[in-house]
């Protein structure tokens, strides 16, 4: 291998890589903290976060009252059984906010990690929507896999 | 018949064999796995049904292998045992592989903190899953490792262990290549890749790059480093299966290569022409093609420069620079069609910017940035081999008439041929469809816009066409020069009975093949033969003749060293093995055809009979070669579009 001076060189290349990219985890560390929720920007954003850190209390704490709305343990058990892994590979970016009154939309970037490699990541544009309520704003829908789609339904009436 | 035996009895012994293994590995998840709802006795059931299906089977089978391997030496050297034995090898070292992976990714994620789900490999399973799966594989890999030695040491000649193990040492680089390319590129996106989001979701890529580099890198120079040891032993350096892997992995890695750089020049273009970006968003956006452009730029620069290195070990010059002339000729096909495209594309929208079409600053750029990539990409690729093939066939010696009667020289002018012709027919018809429908009144919006965008097409692919036709003509004036001075200068002899019926057959047949050919005909009599004979290069005889030679004609073939070529004409009594039977006429095409190869100095090349296996085979092979060239182009695609 000695002689082979090219895969020498590929060899201290993969090296210098590996000590650049875990240099960068280092130096990219940041603690993420939750925001004065007071804003549809900060609801949106503790949301998420206390999703990420399975603070499921304080993430039901932001939904909005209304009819259809999940109880604390159904609310739960979609973080826990299938979203959690979903989420995971979800990144969240807080863009523009528009507010109309007691109606709030935020522009959120989605950034999915793909499961294969060489796919890298796609970016989603979407939005969530946030109404003014007696306690502050709250949540009326923000995109999968922070939200399921069976909160907020009308019950079928027999 | 034993053939097809030996197949049965080694492939069921696979099969059982990693029934029992993964039965085996069942049973042993049970002891640590605590499973809800009646999982672990499902696990347990199936475990013990695997290894109660398996083993009986199992032993049922090898146990007949072993007992006929020890008896007959074909049995022991025969290539189906060689390829048993080294399957079971790789299949169960490479699950051995893949579980060692899993449990590094699991520590590397652990490590950085981050869910294991995120991991490619290893994330549905625990580490004692993984454990269990590498105990397994490696008690059956021990017990089949010495049964591989007791075969290397019985030394049998005859033995197909060598050929069967080059193939699956090249197998486990193409594999732990792999591993360490995926771990390279991912590190490479996670460094390229800005973070921003609420989650460090890109800490996936790490993980995931980490952990196959630390498995991937150092198997991968074992393996290299086995393979290129192995090259002192005799048939390891010029092996048709190192140079095939040598070749693919060179052009899989300039493909991948350019088509990342065409993407990345594509947006820098736009970069510089004010699409608003900073750096680190241009990095980041476009992290997929710099990863994949650098890894495989590694994999291109070291395994192109492999290739060439080893095209020097071929003791034949013509066959290098066939060898070399293949890898050129697609070269220059890609760049040759990146170019046009790109010239295509820029014309285009110069046409379009005149006729005020373009809506707009960003259109533009964008319109151009494709152009302008393609070209970036294409041109050098195409300048860079066509010229250097160009100047091979122009050459007057034996390596120009090679290049220029060469089957990929050929292919590659034909093929951009098919192609423009089929351009023309497109273009063209566009065009006269356009005039037509104007002409007959109901005209097409932007009737001068589009008649333009028609006709540039139309006359970008003619002068396409003409040129690669001029290259045509040239070639082939070329080749009836030198087939024309060749033919001149190879006197033929023909010997043929008192009845001549043979040599009229002939006769007409060496006139289509090579006209200019000086033939002399001789009726064997008892008369000697004429000095003016003897300046002959090849002398054509009747097997029958030589079977009871005259005199005149025996002491003639005594003196001369001219070329012989002997016809086995039918002959009541007598039994030509290895000829199949043929009529006179046709064994006098087929004689005229010989007579030609050798007067050209070509290698000659009797019509091989073609059987329904051979027939398939190459079928098979074509379609599985076109699957790995789609899956290659729809993998290029994919990166394009993205």
């Amino acid at each position: 291998m000695k002689k082979d001076r090219f895969l020498m060189g590929i060899l201290v290349g993969i090296g210098v890589l590996a000590v650049v990219a875990v240099g960068l985890f280092f130096l990219r560390q940041k603690q993420v903290d939750y925001v004065p929720d007071d804003t549809p920007q900060g609801v949106v954003q503790d949301y998420a976060l206390a999703l990420y850190k399975l603070d499921y209390q304080r993430a039901y704490s932001y939904l909005s009252e209304g009819e259809g709305k999940p109880d604390l343990a159904r609310f739960q058990q979609v973080f826990i059984t299938s979203q959690k892994t979903e989420l995971d590979r979800v990144g969240l970016k807080i863009g523009e906010v528009n507010v109309t009154g007691d109606n709030a939309g935020v522009s959120l970037t989605l950034i999915h990690a793909s499961g294969d490699p060489f796919q890298g990541s796609y970016r989603d544009i979407q939005s969530a929507t946030l109404k003014k309520q007696a306690t502050g704003w709250k949540l009326t829908n923000i995109p999968y896999p922070f939200w399921d789609y069976s909160w907020y339904q009308p019950a079928i009436k027999q | 018949m034993r053939t097809v035996r030996r197949l049965y009895f080694y492939f069921v012994a696979f099969i059982s064999l990693e029934v029992i293994i993964w039965g085996v590995v069942s049973l042993a998840r049970t002891l640590f796995e605590i499973l809800p709802g009646g999982g672990a006795t499902n696990l347990l059931a199936s475990g013990l049904s695997l290894v109660l299906v398996g083993v009986p089977i199992f032993l049922l089978h090898w146990v007949v292998v072993q007992r006929d391997s020890q008896k007959d030496e074909e049995e022991r050297t025969s290539r189906l045992r060689g390829v048993f034995l080294y399957a079971v090898r790789l299949s169960v070292l490479i699950p051995v592989v893949e579980n060692v992976l899993a449990i590094i990714s699991r520590l590397m994620f652990v490590l950085l903190g981050k869910s294991i789900s995120l991991a490619y490999i290893g994330a549905s399973q625990s580490i004692w899953d993984s454990l269990v799966a590498i105990a397994a594989n490696l008690v059956a890999w021990w017990y089949f490792e010495r049964v591989l030695k007791g075969d290397w040491a019985a030394n049998l000649p005859g033995s197909s262990l060598p050929d069967v193990r080059r193939l699956q040492r090249y197998i486990w680089v193409l594999y732990s290549l792999g591993l360490a390319v995926v771990g390279v590129q991912q590190m490479l996106y996670y460094i390229f890749f800005t973070p921003g989001g609420l989650n460090d979701m890109e800490l996936g890529w790490l993980g995931n790059g980490l952990s196959w580099v630390v498995v991937g890198a150092p198997l991968w120079v074992y393996t290299w480093q086995t393979v290129q040891r192995s090259l002192e032993q005799p048939g390891e350096r010029l092996s048709t299966l190192r140079l095939v892997v040598l070749y693919l992995l060179a052009l899989a890695g300039v493909v991948v290569t350019l088509s990342a750089a065409g993407v990345v020049f594509g947006y820098t273009i736009r970069w510089v022409l004010g699409e608003g970006h900073s750096l680190a968003d241009f990095l980041s956006e476009h992290s997929t093609a710099l990863s994949i452009g650098i890894t495989f730029g590694a994999i291109w620069a070291y395994y192109g420069r492999q290739f060439h290195l080893e095209i020097t070990f071929e003791p034949d010059i013509l066959r290098q620079a066939g060898l070399r002339r293949l890898y050129g000729y697609i070269l220059a096909l890609l760049g040759n069609g990146t170019a046009f495209f790109g010239l295509w594309w820029l014309v285009g929208t110069l046409v379009d910017l005149a006729f005020g079409h373009l809506t707009g600053p960003s259109y533009l750029r964008d319109q151009i940035s494709i152009a302008l990539a393609a070209l970036v990409v294409g041109l050098p690729v195409w300048l860079r081999n066509w010229p250097a093939m160009q100047a091979e066939a122009a050459l007057s010696s034996d390596q120009g008439d090679h290049a220029r009667r060469s089957i990929v020289r050929k292919g590659y002018l034909y093929l951009v041929l098919f192609l423009t012709v089929a351009g023309v027919m497109v273009s063209a018809g566009m065009l006269f469809f356009l005039v037509l429908n104007t002409v007959l009144g109901t005209p097409l919006s932007d009737f001068w816009l589009n008649f333009t965008q028609r006709l540039q097409s139309l006359l970008l692919v003619l002068l396409w066409l003409g040129y690669h036709f001029s290259a045509l003509r040239q070639d082939g004036r070329r080749v009836q020069h030198a087939l024309t001075e060749r033919q001149a200068s190879f006197g033929v002899v023909v010997f043929d009975d008192q009845t001549g019926s043979f040599a009229a057959e002939l006769l007409p047949a060496l006139e289509r093949q090579a006209p200019r050919l000086p033939v002399a005909v001789v009726r064997m009599g008892s008369d000697p033969l004429e000095a003016s004979l003897d300046v002959a290069r090849a002398v054509v005889i009747p097997a029958r003749l030589l079977a009871a030679p005259p005199e005149a004609l025996r002491l003639w073939l005594s003196q001369n060293r001219a070329q012989r070529v002997v016809v086995p004409l039918p002959e009541p009594g007598w039994v030509w093995l290895g000829a199949a039977q043929r009529s006179p006429r046709e064994l006098a095409q087929e004689t005229a055809q010989v007579v030609r190869q050798l007067a050209e100095g070509q290698p000659v090349k009797p019509p091989a009979p073609t059987s329904a296996w051979v027939i398939t085979g190459y079928v098979l092979a074509t379609l599985f070669a076109l699957e790995v060239g789609l899956v290659l182009f729809s993998f290029v695609m994919s990166m394009i579009g993205r």
